[in-house]
């Protein structure tokens, strides 16, 4: 295998991983920090109720 | 019948094939790789990580510097993404700075070669080289009068491998190539050329001056406002040079052998002739235009006792003059013949 091709098949694989992590980050990561912010005052109060 | 192929040249095919383009690619894919990856396998530890972070963790660890502000703690990080990122990272940076290198080696070599094209504008050509002394003489002078020493110089031979390293540390720049080549010529830009000078390549060569004729010949046409001096080693060709449009014809064999002559007769002519003629010691011959109306030679003469130059005669068209009655009216073209420490540009008698 060429050079050329060699390196072409790098270039497509690592952008593939990174399109793949990227988008992982911005959709599930996001929505689960987020989740962690609105959760967390209610988990609060339901601890404070709980005493 | 043969068909050509009139369609246009395969633009992506062009595009996919450059190496640097393959390489820029490789890193943007990999930094966006190694920036991608820390988000994802470091966040989900670390909350307060921004994509700014990963960025500057990618680029740190790709350019081999590793400030360690920030540093994969996961398997999937550590492992997955920043050995790549420093592997590929030193990779592409050592082709980098190589690629780098030999174009800047390339480069130099092919201007001292004379592979390159100049773009010099208002330059002096300089044509054949057959001793650096002799075109050094020529650079040193050049640069030693206020006409022409603001002047780029550009150098063409046939023969020469190599600008000198004399040469190319007084800025001169070379273009190999046959002088009666017009492709070469083009080369030096002979269409901006100011000056041109035609040396003799081969003194003991008698088709040198065939060879120079034509020279002078292809520069006069191809432009027309160059000044031309060649240098003419049989006097009886100065005809065929003057035909073909040189501007200035020197018979360098003739000049020479007269001033051994003077010399023998008149010992010490030689170096008030080697004063006069050099911008690089004592004082100079210089023909100044002469701005008056019916003024006489007597008066040039007044004008010039007043100031630090000496008038010897006049040149009227192409005739020198020395010795002019004092009663001689100046006309109007009419050149002072003056000796002085520098250059004036004009002489205006009131």
């Amino acid at each position: 295998m060429s050079l050329s091709k060699t390196l072409w098949i790098l270039i497509i694989f690592f952008s593939v991983i990174a399109a793949f992590f990227t988008f992982n980050v911005l959709t599930f990561q996001k929505s689960d920090k987020e989740a962690v912010k609105t959760e967390a005052p209610v988990e609060k109060i339901k601890t404070l109720e709980g005493s | 019948m043969r068909k050509i192929s009139t369609s246009k040249p395969n633009y992506w095919f062009v595009i996919f094939e450059n190496k640097f383009i393959k390489i820029l690619c490789l890193y943007i894919s990999m930094f966006w790789y190694g920036t991608s990856g820390f988000m994802y396998f470091e966040s989900p530890g670390n909350p307060t990580l921004s994509w700014g972070d990963s960025i500057w963790w990618t680029m740190v660890t790709m350019t081999t510097v590793g400030y360690g502000d920030y540093f994969p703690e996961t398997f999937g990080g550590r492992y997955l993404i920043a050995m790549p990122s420093m592997t590929i990272g030193i990779g592409i940076l050592g082709f980098i700075i190589s690629e780098i290198s030999v174009n800047l080696i390339a480069s130099y070599s092919r201007r001292a070669r004379g592979l390159s094209k100049i773009k010099f504008d208002d330059h002096v050509l300089i044509i054949n080289y057959e001793r650096l002394d002799i075109v050094q003489n020529l650079v040193a002078e050049l640069k030693s009068d206020t006409l022409t020493c603001n002047k780029d110089i550009c150098l063409i031979d046939s023969y020469l491998e190599e600008i000198p390293h004399a040469l190319d540390r007084l800025g001169v720049r070379y273009i190999k190539g046959n002088p009666t080549d017009i492709e070469v010529l083009e080369r030096a830009n002979i269409n901006d050329a100011s000056h041109a000078i035609v040396l003799s390549n081969n003194t003991s060569d008698i088709h040198t001056d065939d060879i120079n004729l034509s020279i002078v010949l292809i520069i006069k046409h191809i432009n027309k406002n160059i000044f031309s001096i060649a240098e003419v080693m049989d006097a009886q060709k100065i005809e065929h040079f003057e035909i073909a449009g040189c501007d200035s014809i020197i018979c360098s064999s003739d000049f020479t052998s007269n001033l051994i002559i003077q010399e023998l007769q008149d010992p010490g002519i030689k170096e008030i002739l080697y004063s006069l003629t050099t911008n690089r010691v004592g004082q100079q011959v210089y023909l100044v235009d002469i701005k008056s109306e019916s003024k006489t030679y007597k008066d040039l003469v007044m004008w010039s006792l007043e100031k630090t130059y000496t008038v010897i005669g006049l040149l009227r068209g192409k005739d020198s003059m020395m010795n002019v009655s004092s009663k001689e009216i100046l006309q109007s073209g009419d050149k002072a013949i003056v000796i002085g420490i520098e250059r004036i540009p004009l002489i205006e008698l009131t």
